[in-house]
C-alpha cells in the first residue's frame, strides 16, 4: 500500500491485523467508538501519520484499538509484537503507546499540573526521584514547566491539552495517539498543540498518530490514513492523498486549501503542478507560474 | 431600522471585589433588523460576555440595551421578555437538552412564554423542519440522537421560540467538515425564510466570512470595527496582525502580495478567489 | 451564586503551616481539637484561646478571610448563647424575673461554648486554609495506610483518589451549572418565582443535563486514566514523598506544650464548668 523505498529500514510498531471492532449492545460507548471493520494498517517508527474522517467514520475507535482501551473483536492488533487482546501485557503496551483524548478537562487528574503529570509514572511503580526528573522534563518539553504548580481548571484548552501530553511523555512513551485533540480548541490552542505534536516527532522522534477532522493539521504528515465507514480508503503521503479528490469528497472531507484552489485552476486549464496542499504552497506555485509563463 | 442598540455597554465581572475583571467597555453598536452580523475575536476577547447581553442574560454594569428601542433591563419582565425576543443559543448546546423526547426539548422555550397547547406544537414542527429533524426524531429520547442531531435539536430549541434576532455563539465547534457545512447551510436557509436577524459569534472567520454581511471585530473588550464585510477584509493584513485566524483562502493572498506580487488582498470565499487568480493572469497576459 | 461556596477552601502561602507535613496538620488539628474541649477553667480556656491566636496569625492568612469563615457561624452562636445564658439554672442567681433567669453557670457555660466553638471553626478551617486539596488526601491515604493490614487492601487508596477526583472537578461541575442555568434562562427557564414545589422542579432543567455530563465525564476519565496506567493502588508509588523537616518537629513542640499547658492549668485550678 505504501509506496516508499525505504521500507526495509523502517520498524514496525503498532499492527492492525484484519482487526474489527463492533459493539453489541448499545451502551455508553456504541457512540464515541463506531464500528469498524478489516483493518489492516502498519505505523512504523518516527513517522508522522494522520488519520483523517469525517464523524462516527471509525478513526477514534482505531485511535482507542491501539492501547488496548478497545480490544478487537476479530482480528489481531500488536504493539512492537505484543498482542494487545492478552490482558497481561495491557500495562507493557499501554506504557508503549500514550493516548491523548479529545475533551481537555476530562483527562486531567490532580488538581496541580506537576502532580497530574507524575499520575502516569506514578501507576507504572517508578522511584520518586525518577518521576519527578521525568515530570520536569516532561513540562519543559511542552512548555508547561512554568505552569507545573498552577490548577489546571484555571489554563486555557491548548495548555490542558499540552499538560495531557506532558502527562503522557512521562511514561517515556515511543508513540503518542492523539484523538482529535484540537476539536474542542480555538485557533491559538490549536497551534499551540500541533506545534507541540510537530516538535515530539521532529525533534524527539516520538512516533505521533494524530487523528483529525482538520485538513490544515492533517499535511503536516508524513503520511495520512482516510477513513470512511469503519474502513481504510486511502493511505499514502499527502500529495498521493489530496490528489485523489474523488475518494476525499466522498469521505465527507474537503481539500486543504492550496490543494483547492489548484484543482479549480486546473478546471480552468491552468495546471500549478502536482503536491500543492497548503496555502503556502499555492503561493509559491502561482508565484512560480507567473514567472515561468510571462 | 435599527434593532438592537448597545449604548457605552461596560461589565466588570466579580465588581467590588479584589477579582474585578472587566470584560468588555464601552460598547456602542447598532444591529440592523433584517442583517446577518458576524463577531469574531479570539478567546477573552469579550464576545461571549457581549452577546450576553443582548438578551438580558448579563445587565451592563453601565450603559444601556435598547431592544426596538427599550432598554430591555428597565424591569424584571422586560428582561424575560427579552430572552424570548432575542433568541440566545450557546456553544455546545447539546449538552444542555434534557427532556424525555426531542419534542418536548424543543417545547421547552415555547412552554416558558406560556404558548397554547397548539401554537406550540405548530412551533416546535416549524423548528425541528428548519432543521431537518424528522417526526420520528422528535419522538425519541435527546440522548439517543447522534452528536449533529442533537445540535441542531438544541438549535431548533431556540429557533421555536421564534426569536426576532437569533443569536448562535460558535454553533460549528468540534464539528466536522460536512457537519460545519450542514449547520450553516440551515442558518442561511432559516434566515432567507424568516427574514429574521442573525448574529454569529465564532473565533475563526472562515464560515462567518462566508455568510454574514457584517462583521463584529472584537479585542481586548472593545469594539475593534464594525463593517461590512468587504471592507473588513480590505484591510485583511490587519486582522492576522491581530492575531484572528483570517479564511485560509485569504492567507494565499497575502502571502502572494509578500511575495511582491500585485494582488489584491480582500479575498475571503473561493469563488472571490479564483475570479481574481484568473483576473491577474489574464492583467500579465498569461491566461487568455 | 454556586461561586460562594467556600468549604474547604485553600489559601495558597508560604508560611510554616502551608509548608508543614500535611500528616502531621492532621494530628495536630485533631489533637488541638480535642484539647479544646478539654480545658475546664478560665485559665485553660484562655490558654485554648492564645494558642489558637498564635496559630492563626503564624499561617499568615488575611484577618480579612478568617473573619469571613466565622460569619456563618454568627447566627447559631448567638442563639446557643441566648439560650444558654437565660434558661441554664446552675450556679448562684444574678437576675431573676419571670421570664429569664441569669446565673453564674449560664455566663460561663455561654463564654465556654462561644470560645470553643470559635476555636474549633478556626483550628478546622486553617487545617484546609493552609493545605492544598491534593495534599490533604495525600495526607489522609498515608495517615490510614496502616488500615490496610486489616484486609482493607485497596480501601484507603481508593478513598484517596475518590475525594482527589472529586475536588479536580468540582470547577469543572461549577463552571457546567453556570453554562447549563444560563443556557436554560435563555430558553426563558425561570428559577426565581413559584412555591417551593415550582422550584425544585424548575431546577430538573439544571440537574439532568449536569447528571448526563457528569456521567460522560466520569467515563471519559476512566478511559484517559486507564490510558495512564492506572491500575489501582497496588504497585503504584508517588512523586511526592512526605518527610518530617525541622519545622514539623518545632510544631510538634508547640503542640506538646500547649498540650501539657492545658492539662497542667486544668489540675492546678478548679473546675468551673
Amino acid at each position: 500500500m505504501r509506496g516508499t523505498d525505504t521500507k526495509e529500514n523502517l520498524i514496525p510498531i503498532i499492527e492492525f491485523k484484519n482487526a474489527c471492532f463492533s459493539y453489541d449492545s448499545e451502551d455508553m460507548g456504541a457512540e464515541l467508538s463506531p464500528a469498524v471493520k478489516d483493518i489492516n494498517l502498519t505505523i512504523y517508527r518516527g513517522e508522522f501519520v494522520a488519520v483523517l474522517g469525517h464523524n462516527g467514520s471509525g478513526k477514534s475507535t482505531i485511535a482507542k484499538m491501539t492501547n488496548a482501551i478497545l480490544r478487537p473483536t476479530s482480528g489481531k492488533v500488536f504493539v512492537e509484537g505484543m498482542d494487545t487482546s492478552d490482558e497481561e501485557l495491557e500495562i507493557k503496551i499501554r506504557q508503549l503507546v500514550g493516548l491523548v483524548f479529545q475533551n481537555p478537562d476530562n483527562q486531567i487528574v490532580s488538581t496541580i499540573v506537576e502532580e497530574d503529570v507524575a499520575f502516569g509514572p506514578e501507576n507504572l511503580g517508578v522511584p520518586p526521584a525518577e518521576i519527578r526528573q521525568r515530570v520536569d522534563e516532561a513540562l519543559k518539553t511542552v512548555g508547561m514547566f512554568e505552569y507545573r504548580f498552577h490548577e489546571p481548571h484555571k489554563l486555557s484548552g491548548g495548555q490542558k491539552q499540552r499538560v495531557a501530553i506532558a502527562g503522557i511523555l512521562a511514561m517515556k512513551t515511543d508513540c503518542i495517539v492523539l484523538d482529535e485533540p484540537t476539536a474542542m480548541l480555538d485557533p491559538v490552542g490549536r497551534r499551540e498543540v500541533i506545534g507541540t505534536i510537530k516538535r515530539l516527532n521532529k525533534e524527539l522522534g516520538i512516533t505521533v498518530v494524530l487523528v483529525t477532522h482538520f485538513m490544515d493539521e492533517a499535511v503536516l504528515a508524513d503520511r495520512i490514513i482516510v477513513m470512511n465507514d469503519g474502513t481504510i480508503v486511502k493511505d499514502g503521503t499527502p500529495a498521493e492523498v489530496f490528489s485523489d479528490v474523488k475518494t476525499i469528497k466522498e469521505s465527507g472531507l474537503e481539500l486543504p486549501i492550496g490543494a483547492n484552489m489548484a484543482e479549480r485552476l486546473k478546471k480552468s486549464g491552468i495546471n500549478l503542478g502536482k503536491g500543492i496542499l497548503t496555502a503556502e504552497d499555492f503561493a509559491t506555485a502561482f508565484s512560480q507560474f507567473v514567472v515561468n509563463n510571462r | 431600522m435599527s434593532l438592537l442598540e448597545l449604548k457605552n455597554v461596560s461589565y466588570t465581572y466579580g465588581a467590588g471585589t479584589p477579582f474585578e475583571i472587566t470584560a468588555i467597555k464601552n460598547i456602542n453598536l447598532t444591529i440592523e433588523k433584517g442583517s446577518f452580523v458576524g463577531i469574531i475575536g479570539h478567546t477573552g476577547s469579550g464576545k461571549s460576555t457581549l452577546v450576553q447581553h443582548f438578551n438580558a442574560l448579563l445587565k451592563p454594569t453601565e450603559g444601556q440595551v435598547l431592544l426596538n428601542g427599550e432598554d430591555i433591563n428597565r424591569s424584571k419582565h422586560s428582561a424575560h421578555e427579552a430572552r424570548f425576543k432575542v433568541g440566545l443559543c450557546f456553544q455546545y448546546p447539546e449538552y444542555q437538552l434534557f427532556e424525555t423526547t426531542v419534542y418536548k426539548d424543543i417545547a421547552f422555550g415555547p412552554t416558558n412564554m406560556g404558548l397554547s397547547e397548539e401554537e406550540i406544537k405548530a412551533r416546535v414542527l416549524e423548528a425541528a423542519e428548519f432543521v431537518g429533524l424528522t417526526d420520528e426524531l422528535l419522538n425519541k429520547s435527546p440522548f439517543e440522537l447522534s452528536g449533529g442531531e442533537k445540535r441542531r435539536a438544541a438549535i431548533a430549541g431556540i429557533i421555536a421560540m421564534r426569536p426576532e434576532v437569533l443569536v448562535l455563539d460558535e454553533p460549528t465547534a468540534g464539528l466536522d467538515p460536512s457537519g460545519r457545512k450542514k449547520i450553516l447551510s440551515m442558518i442561511c436557509e432559516y434566515r432567507e425564510k424568516t427574514d429574521s436577524t442573525v448574529i454569529i459569534v465564532s473565533h475563526s472567520m472562515e464560515d462567518v466570512a462566508a455568510i454574514a454581511d457584517k462583521i463584529i471585530v472584537m479585542n481586548k473588550g472593545q469594539v475593534y470595527k464594525y463593517a461590512d464585510v468587504h471592507e473588513i477584509f480590505a484591510h485583511s493584513g490587519e486582522l492576522a496582525s491581530l492575531g484572528l485566524e483570517v479564511p485560509p483562502v485569504t492567507n494565499i493572498f497575502l502571502k502572494l502580495k509578500e511575495m511582491g506580487l500585485n494582488i489584491r488582498t480582500d479575498i475571503y470565499t473561493k469563488d472571490q478567489a479564483e475570479k481574481e487568480l484568473l483576473r491577474y493572469l489574464q492583467k500579465e497576459g498569461i491566461a487568455w | 451564586m454556586v461561586r460562594d461556596i467556600t468549604i474547604g477552601q485553600y489559601f495558597p502561602g508560604n508560611s510554616v503551616l502551608h509548608n508543614a507535613d500535611p500528616r502531621l496538620k492532621l494530628v495536630l488539628s485533631f489533637v488541638s481539637i480535642v484539647f479544646v474541649f478539654v480545658c475546664n477553667n478560665f485559665y485553660s480556656l484562655a490558654l485554648v484561646l492564645a494558642f489558637t491566636v498564635v496559630a492563626v496569625l503564624s499561617s499568615r492568612i488575611s484577618l480579612k478571610v478568617i473573619l469571613k469563615g466565622l460569619r456563618p457561624m454568627l447566627l447559631l452562636l448567638i442563639f446557643t448563647s441566648a439560650l444558654q445564658l437565660f434558661y441554664n439554672k446552675q450556679g448562684t442567681e444574678l437576675f431573676v424575673s419571670r421570664f429569664i433567669t441569669i446565673t453564674t453557670g449560664g455566663i460561663f457555660t455561654t463564654i465556654f461554648m462561644v470560645v470553643r466553638i470559635i476555636c474549633l471553626v478556626l483550628l478546622s478551617s486553617l487545617l484546609t486554609y493552609t493545605t492544598s486539596p491534593t495534599q490533604l488526601t495525600d495526607g489522609i491515604e498515608r495517615l490510614l495506610s496502616p488500615l490496610k493490614v486489616f484486609g482493607l487492601k485497596n480501601g484507603v487508596h481508593t478513598l484517596a483518589m475518590m475525594m482527589t477526583i472529586a475536588l479536580r472537578f468540582i470547577p469543572t461541575l461549577i463552571d457546567e451549572i453556570d453554562k447549563i442555568t444560563n443556557a436554560q434562562k435563555a430558553r426563558g427557564a425561570n428559577f426565581e418565582t413559584g412555591g417551593i414545589v415550582q422550584r425544585a422542579k424548575a431546577l430538573l432543567p439544571i440537574f439532568i443535563p449536569l447528571l448526563v455530563n457528569s456521567f460522560r465525564h466520569a467515563f471519559e476519565l476512566s478511559l484517559a486514566m486507564s490510558a495512564r496506567c492506572y491500575n489501582g493502588g497496588e504497585g503504584r508509588t508517588r512523586m511526592k514523598q512526605l518527610k518530617l523537616a525541622a519545622r514539623d518537629y518545632v510544631l510538634m513542640a508547640a503542640e506538646f506544650i500547649f498540650v501539657g499547658g492545658v492539662i497542667a492549668l486544668n489540675i492546678i485550678f478548679e473546675s468551673v464548668i
